[in-house]
């Protein structure tokens, strides 16, 4: 078959090759004398707050001065839930690990045996080429700079990070001193974890690293765990957040959702055009707190033109748009071509 | 994968344990009128997909895995109600904005975190050397995490012994190290007579009305002799054992047409059918009632494999080894 003929597969679909567990948030006193003790869980509680009427109003209700009073001395009773440390414990302690699987390039699914080998031979050049260096590299500094906190990060004292690998151990005491803008670190802690990573990801041995974060932010201070997104809650509670064990005895141990730390770890996109600040890597490039996509597909520089120019014209794209696209490939997603177009 | 052909020697030479595997994320959703415990296929496809990956490997080549017994150790699905008595719904995820910025649709699904542990036959034609046991060993407890199971990805393992091995003979010593935990057995003798006993109050019920009915709560008033009317709960599964609705495989409602004729499949390489799902009963039961040699209680009925009717176009997975 010609390659012109080539065209994309109406079932395709990769896995992850980055699998991040679900992060445990956990607490522990650091002043404590005894420094044996074990940490708890940190605890999701329901909470009943008397609010104020502090949303916008609609216009009609604001030009009627006299339903307008009425409105704003309204009490705004909420049940919510809410996490903090408690009293005589000042460090937030939170866990999970990451599963680093051989990326072949090889698709989980996909119906066109023509195409997935236009699509391996694809990915073998690129790892031949450039190797996924660069990739663990951007990788290992978001697991050590604990990025991976997001809110929690915000306002701590400091942050020491454990990263476990077999029998070895890497801790790193100040995890802030590695920037969140750019991924100009690099030092002897960012290269083994890179080299475990870039391993992992050749295949070259099983890879599970197990990452700790000990953040110091103060005691009793709230911590933010993850919010459940439910679509029918009744009218009773306005937040539910994110219970990651329902086993007897900590039935309520507060948790990040994977997607959440593994959206963090591969925030290395800096690629897209005009960049200020690294993204996750997305097809899109969306960021869903900012409302954006960076890579709109009219500027040509999206996950599906970069990837199809490259994989059915054989038409590569720069060195750092093919870091991009393998970056897409580890993500993992489901990238097949409806045929109802 | 488990078809034990009679024209050579492959047979039973011993089991793969895998210790309290705990498995993030599966798809709590095991059919259109199901959930809780993952589909019984979700777990055989990824002892099936190992079973391919030993045959690439050198010491392991003659070496195959057959049926596959689940003990479920915990069952969590993530799911919220507002208070009991409510319904519940399944925690969903958003997914990525789209490319103008908007909100992308939600996509539905359910998922669960699982603790389970796995017997696999091993199958072959001589029995293994200490060596090919121990490659075994070391390969799918290797593979188990690199790969996903009913949907969900491996988390870890028991910490000691996490992958055993057990000659055939030793079957039994494998119970113990199920507990605690229950057992997924076919309850298709206790369903027939469900379905035998709904009958007999209405003769029109089907077998679907059975399994609905397995499912029910009636609340029966009866008068007492103060005269006061207390009401008691009954449900047709009483006296059955643990009972659970489940899929067991697939009926084909088409023709079974040619590879590369239907569009869009995943595999247009092989030949495809629409099919629809099939369901019985299900019955957890604890290992240590499954000692008894021969009969129903023997462990070596409990493991699950495929089986393919193509006079019926019946696509199961079943306990039976007497077709």
């Amino acid at each position: 078959m010609s390659k012109s003929a080539l065209k994309t597969a109406s079932v395709l679909a990769f896995e992850r090759n980055l699998d991040v567990s679900d992060a445990y948030l956990w607490q522990t006193d650091s002043k404590a004398a005894n420094k044996a003790t074990s940490p708890s869980p940190v605890v999701i509680k329901e909470k009943s707050v008397r609010g104020t009427i502090s949303n916008r109003l609609k216009n009609t209700i604001t030009n009627d001065l006299a339903k307008l009073d009425a409105e704003t001395e309204k009490a705004n009773l909420q049940k919510v839930d809410s996490a903090s440390l408690d009293e005589n414990n000042d460090t937030l302690v939170a866990r999970f690990s990451l599963k680093v699987l051989p990326f072949t390039g090889k698709p989980n699914v996909c119906n066109d045996q023509d195409y997935q080998k236009a699509l391996e031979q694809v990915v073998t050049d690129y790892i031949d080429t450039q190797g996924v260096d660069e990739l663990a590299r951007r990788y290992a500094i978001n697991v050590l700079n604990a990025r991976w906190l997001w809110r929690n990060r915000v306002g701590t004292e400091s942050i020491k990070i454990t990263v476990k690998c077999n029998d070895q151990t890497i801790i790193i005491d100040d995890a802030k001193a590695y920037g969140l803008k750019n991924f100009n670190s690099d030092d002897a802690n960012i290269r083994q974890v890179a080299d475990w990573i870039k391993a992992g990801l050749n295949g070259d041995e099983f890879i599970i690293l197990y990452v700790e974060a000990q953040a110091i932010i103060g005691y009793g201070q709230e911590v933010y765990p993850s919010q459940e997104l439910i679509l029918d809650t009744g009218s009773k509670k306005s937040k539910v957040l994110y219970r990651v064990s329902d086993r007897r005895g900590s039935e309520d141990n507060a948790g990040m959702h994977s997607q959440k730390v593994s959206n963090a770890i591969r925030t290395i996109d800096d690629w897209y055009p005009d960049a200020e600040f690294p993204i996750a890597v997305e097809p899109y490039g969306a960021v869903t707190t900012l409302g954006t996509a960076f890579r709109q597909p009219k500027a040509k520089m999206d996950f599906y033109t970069l990837f199809d120019n490259w994989v059915l014209n054989g038409d590569a794209p720069d060195i750092s748009q093919q870091h991009y696209v393998m970056g897409v490939l580890i993500r993992g997603g489901v990238f097949g071509a409806s045929g109802k177009e | 994968m488990s078809r034990v052909d009679d024209d050579n020697n492959i047979g039973i030479v011993g089991y793969l344990l895998f210790k309290k595997v705990m498995i993030d994320g599966a798809n709590t959703i095991s059919s259109p009128l199901t959930y809780g415990f993952p589909a019984i296929t979700g777990f055989l496809g990824s002892f099936h997909a190992m079973s391919r990956k030993m045959a690439d490997d050198e010491s392991l080549s003659e070496v195959s895995l057959g049926g596959v017994l689940l003990a479920c150790h915990d069952c969590q699905p993530q799911m919220y109600r507002p208070n009991s008595y409510n319904n519940y719904t399944f925690n969903q995820t958003r997914n990525p904005i789209k490319k103008d910025g908007k909100t992308a649709s939600i996509i539905e699904e359910g998922k669960c975190r699982l603790v389970m542990s796995f017997v696999v036959e091993v199958l072959a034609d001589t029995t293994l050397t200490t060596e090919q046991q121990a490659s075994a060993i070391q390969n799918t407890k290797q593979w188990i995490q690199q790969q996903r199971m009913a949907g969900g990805s491996v988390r870890g393992l028991a910490i000691f012994e996490p992958v055993q091995f057990f000659d055939n003979s030793d079957i039994s010593a494998v119970i113990p190290q199920l507990l605690p935990a229950f057992v997924l057995m076919d309850a298709q003798n206790e369903f027939a007579q469900i379905i035998n006993d709904v009958q007999k109050d209405d003769p029109d019920a089907t077998p679907l009305d059975a399994l609905i009915e397995v499912c029910a709560l009636h609340q029966i008033p009866e008068t007492q002799k103060n005269g006061d009317t207390k009401w008691l709960t009954t449900s047709r599964k009483s006296g059955h054992g643990w009972l659970v609705p489940m899929p067991v495989g697939y009926q084909g409602i088409s023709e079974l047409y040619d590879s590369g004729v239907m569009q869009n499949v995943r595999n247009p390489e092989y030949p495809s059918q629409y099919v629809e799902a099939v369901y019985s009963l299900g019955k957890w039961v604890y290992p240590q009632r499954l000692n008894r040699i021969g009969g129903e209680h023997d462990i070596a009925n409990a493991f699950w494999r495929y089986r393919y009717d193509a006079d019926d176009s019946l696509y199961l997975v079943t306990q039976r080894q007497d077709f």
